[in-house]
């Protein structure tokens, strides 16, 4: 039986597409949603759209990925895949609205449906999930489409990432794959294995990276480079992107001044962050000057 | 008006229509059994109408009482008949002021409406404090301001907007209070007093009752010289020139100039009674909306045949409370503006008048108002020159109401998408198109962008040539914010989205409310800033 999801693609683009496609997580990426607690995880059903919080500088970071480095806007492909039911996708959608991000399609898991099958460990476990939504979503985009992922600490967005980018390049065999991710609470290796048997060669993963949302030691991340990079916040994230040619330095500037303004960011909490992308040897030392400049 | 001076403002104005009617009947006008014969059959057509209640009935056989009398009236019971006839409509018009409630009205409303609106969400109200929410904030008030208020203590000021929603009252309240001035009285028509709530805060806070359903000319002379005695008494009026709401959207073009009249009377009667501040400012002024909560009315009755016969709009969202609640909570949850701008103020010839209170000619030289009255045969106005020169003064008024126009992220975007989809189809027409176009399909953002663009430069270059003023966007204009921002408006309040994007495409949802908001725009001769194929286009 296939994994419930649901999947929105609003965006037929071009078969001969080979330009970056965006997928960012949802929570913890985009909105600061409280995971930690029973009492965040119960408010998520409830809030409405004005009361959902972002985090910090990241509709800055999404504004400038769909706009893209160019000198005019591009509408560069932005989609998500989140956990979350699709019963969440109006009051979502309508934060975006507010936030001015502007989504081409979303995947979204159906927990209802995991609950009226009785699949209840598959409603916690997300590895699955979250590959199974990626492969899904490769089957609709085109063949030569570059993927940017942008995820977050807190579930295995890095791994997810890492033997996602390792199949589409061909450096997994999709046969593998039972094996790479035992302990991973697969319930359905097959359908897993098929799934990315057919995506194999379609829409190679470019870059990735997750956003240390949780605040987790970016060293923990270090099996997963070059593929997958790891962001402390917005900024670092910005830098990566442009270090990547997706966003464009004045883009890079326009995520700082947001930061400086609405999260008061000073001077010294940019050259901070600058220093520890310079420490992790995260961005080129080109982008590094670049982004000197940038500073507000 | 206080309380003090309604008894004397109702014998004022009585005397005065009476005494013009047996003027007008002197000099070979209606003579005087025509007009109260007038007043019968019009509120006798009037009454049948009328839904029935105890106040119709009263109504109905005060005429037919009327009517009985005027039979076998002498001229002498005729004109008494004519005078209680003009007192019933003065009562009935004048307006009352209560200081205590406008001062619940200005300190504790906008703070409690703000909270009980954000009360729909908790967590919204909570992330606010310790500032409380107030609904005022969302008013931004810009133009000459300095200047209207040194002419408000110069003379008596005709505050002149720009009409969109029935909110406009409330908006320029609260602006006024905003910007220091003591309130003005204005006419609200009288559909606005079914509400109860409504109703008691009009009643209390000046607003003077105007009957549209009322078409007897006694009824209207009565209201002309009321607000001329009120100016005279030197209460600032607000009269909206346009008349109504605007229904199509668009900046008014033509004006009713019957009210507008009132201040070339009562700067004239000032004279002739040697009034210690005896000039009268006419101050355009321009309301703009991000989204209009009656709009979707307001345009259909534009578009049907009919609509510029239905004056009178008893049925719209601002009879809806519902609809206001969600309108409101819209403009607190989008942080949405509301912009008034002053313009320069005009004196009763439509001349400019420079802050210090001269009037000055197109080419800034003052002019004296005195001697271009004593030109015209002394102060007592000929009503053929004075019908001339306010009918110039409502030019300079529309020049001014143009020029003062400001846009917002919902106009730009949909003069840019409607101009975009309307270029596609030049072979149909206007109504046609509106039936038809969602058949188009969706505007690329790709066209949208550079449209903005080109329309940015147009607005740039009449803000140049002063058919604009300087900040014809005052809330900015970067098509890479417009866009985002003209959706976030658009993709709420409105039943349907007005325009929603999929994709990379914009899709028109409602296309009688994307041409509603384009038409801010329209009449500018920005059209072919979007497609040089739309010059001339309806």
């Amino acid at each position: 039986m296939s994994y419930p999801l649901r999947l929105v693609d609003e965006r037929p683009l071009p078969a001969d597409y080979d330009g970056p496609v965006h997928v960012w997580d949802v929570d913890q990426t985009y909105l600061d949603t409280d995971l930690s607690s029973l009492a965040g995880m119960l408010r998520i059903p409830l809030e409405m759209a004005i009361d959902k919080r972002t985090i910090p500088g990241v509709v800055a970071v999404l504004r400038e990925c769909r706009r893209g480095p160019g000198p005019r806007p591009a509408s560069v492909p932005l989609y998500f895949v989140s956990a979350s039911p699709p019963q969440l996708e109006g009051v979502i959608r309508r934060r975006m609205l507010l936030d001015g991000v502007e989504p081409d399609g979303f995947v979204m898991k159906d927990q209802l449906a995991l609950a009226l099958r009785g699949a209840f460990r598959r409603l916690r476990t997300q590895v699955e999930y979250k590959l199974t939504a990626l492969w899904s979503l490769i089957a609709v985009l085109p063949p030569r489409a570059r993927l940017v992922l942008v995820g977050d600490d807190w579930e295995s967005d890095a791994s997810v990432f890492a033997r996602l980018a390792a199949v589409q390049a061909g450096e997994l065999a999709p046969d593998a794959l039972p094996e790479a991710l035992a302990g991973a609470g697969v319930a359905d290796p097959p359908a897993l294995v098929e799934l990315a048997r057919r995506a194999q060669g379609r829409a190679r993963v470019e870059s990735a990276c997750v956003l240390l949302t949780r605040g987790r030691d970016p060293s923990a991340f270090e099996a997963h480079r070059p593929v997958v990079r790891a962001a402390r916040e917005a900024f670092q994230l910005a830098a990566v992107l442009l270090d990547g040619g997706f966003i464009a330095a004045a883009g890079a500037a326009r995520v700082a001044r947001r930061l400086r303004e609405a999260r008061g960011w000073t001077r010294a909490a940019f050259v901070e962050s600058l220093a520890d992308l310079s420490a992790r040897r995260l961005v080129s030392d080109e982008t590094l000057v670049v982004l000197r400049d940038a500073l507000p | 008006m206080r309380k003090e001076d309604q008894e004397r403002a109702v014998v004022e104005v009585v005397s005065r229509v009476v005494d013009a009617v047996r003027a007008d009947a002197a000099g070979g006008g209606p003579g005087i059994e025509d007009v109260a014969a007038d007043v019968l059959y019009h509120e006798r057509q009037r009454l049948e109408a009328a839904p029935p209640s105890r106040e119709t009935s009263r109504q109905r056989a005060y005429y037919r009482d009327a009517s009985r009398k005027l039979l076998r009236s002498s001229t002498t019971e005729q004109v008494g008949l004519v005078r209680e006839m003009a007192e019933r409509f003065a009562r009935e018009v004048v307006g009352h002021f209560d200081p205590a409630i406008y001062a619940l009205t200005t300190k504790v409303l906008p703070v409690g409406a703000g909270i009980m609106l954000n009360a729909i969400s908790p967590l919204s109200l909570l992330s606010r404090l310790p500032r409380l929410p107030n609904l005022g904030d969302q008013v931004e008030i810009r133009g000459a301001v300095d200047t209207l208020r040194a002419l408000a203590a110069k003379g008596t000021v005709i505050l002149a907007p720009t009409h969109q929603s029935h909110m406009d009252s409330i908006v320029l309240g609260w602006a006024l209070y905003k910007m220091g001035l003591p309130p003005f009285m204005y006419g609200a028509g009288l559909n606005l007093f079914t509400n109860p709530l409504l109703s008691f805060f009009m009643h209390h806070l000046g607003a003077y009752r105007v009957d549209r359903k009322k078409k007897a000319a006694l009824y209207k002379s009565v209201l002309k010289e009321y607000a001329t005695v009120a100016l005279e008494y030197r209460y600032h009026n607000l009269f909206f020139p346009g008349g109504t709401r605007s229904r199509s959207g668009a900046v008014e073009r033509k004006l009713k100039l019957g009210l507008l009249g009132a201040g070339l009377r009562a700067f004239a009667n000032n004279l002739r009674n040697g009034a210690p501040k005896p000039n009268v400012y006419v101050v355009p002024c321009t309301l703009s909306y991000g989204l209009v909560l009656e709009a979707q009315t307001l345009v259909e009755d534009h578009l049907q045949e009919a609509g510029q016969s239905r004056y009178i709009i008893e049925d719209d969202e601002f009879s809806q409370p519902r609809r206001i609640f969600n309108f409101a909570r819209e403009l607190i949850s989008l942080d949405s503006r509301i912009v008034l701008r002053v313009g320069e103020p005009l004196d009763p010839f439509g001349h400019r008048v420079l802050p210090d209170g001269t009037s000055v000619d197109d080419r800034g030289s003052p002019v004296d108002l005195v001697r271009l009255l004593r030109d015209d045969g002394g102060l007592a106005l000929d009503p053929a020159r004075a019908t001339e020169v306010t009918r110039r003064l409502g030019e300079s008024v529309i020049r001014a109401l143009c020029r003062e126009a400001t846009f917002l992220s919902t106009q730009l975007l949909a003069f840019a998408v409607f101009g975009l989809l309307r270029a596609r189809a030049l072979d149909r027409d206007l109504f046609r198109f509106l039936r038809t176009a969602q058949e188009l399909g969706g505007v690329p953002l790709a066209e949208v962008y550079p449209a903005l663009e080109r329309l940015k430069d147009g607005l740039g270059e009449l803000s140049r040539s002063g058919a604009l003023g300087a900040e014809p966007t005052p809330l900015g204009f970067e098509p890479e914010e417009t866009v985002p921002d003209g959706l976030r408006y658009f993709g709420t309040y409105h039943t349907d989205p007005v325009l929603a994007r999929r994709g990379d495409r914009l899709f028109p949802g409602d296309l009688t409310l994307l041409y509603y908001y384009r038409n801010r725009l329209g009449g500018f001769g920005l059209e072919p800033r979007i497609d040089p194929r739309l010059a001339g286009v309806a």
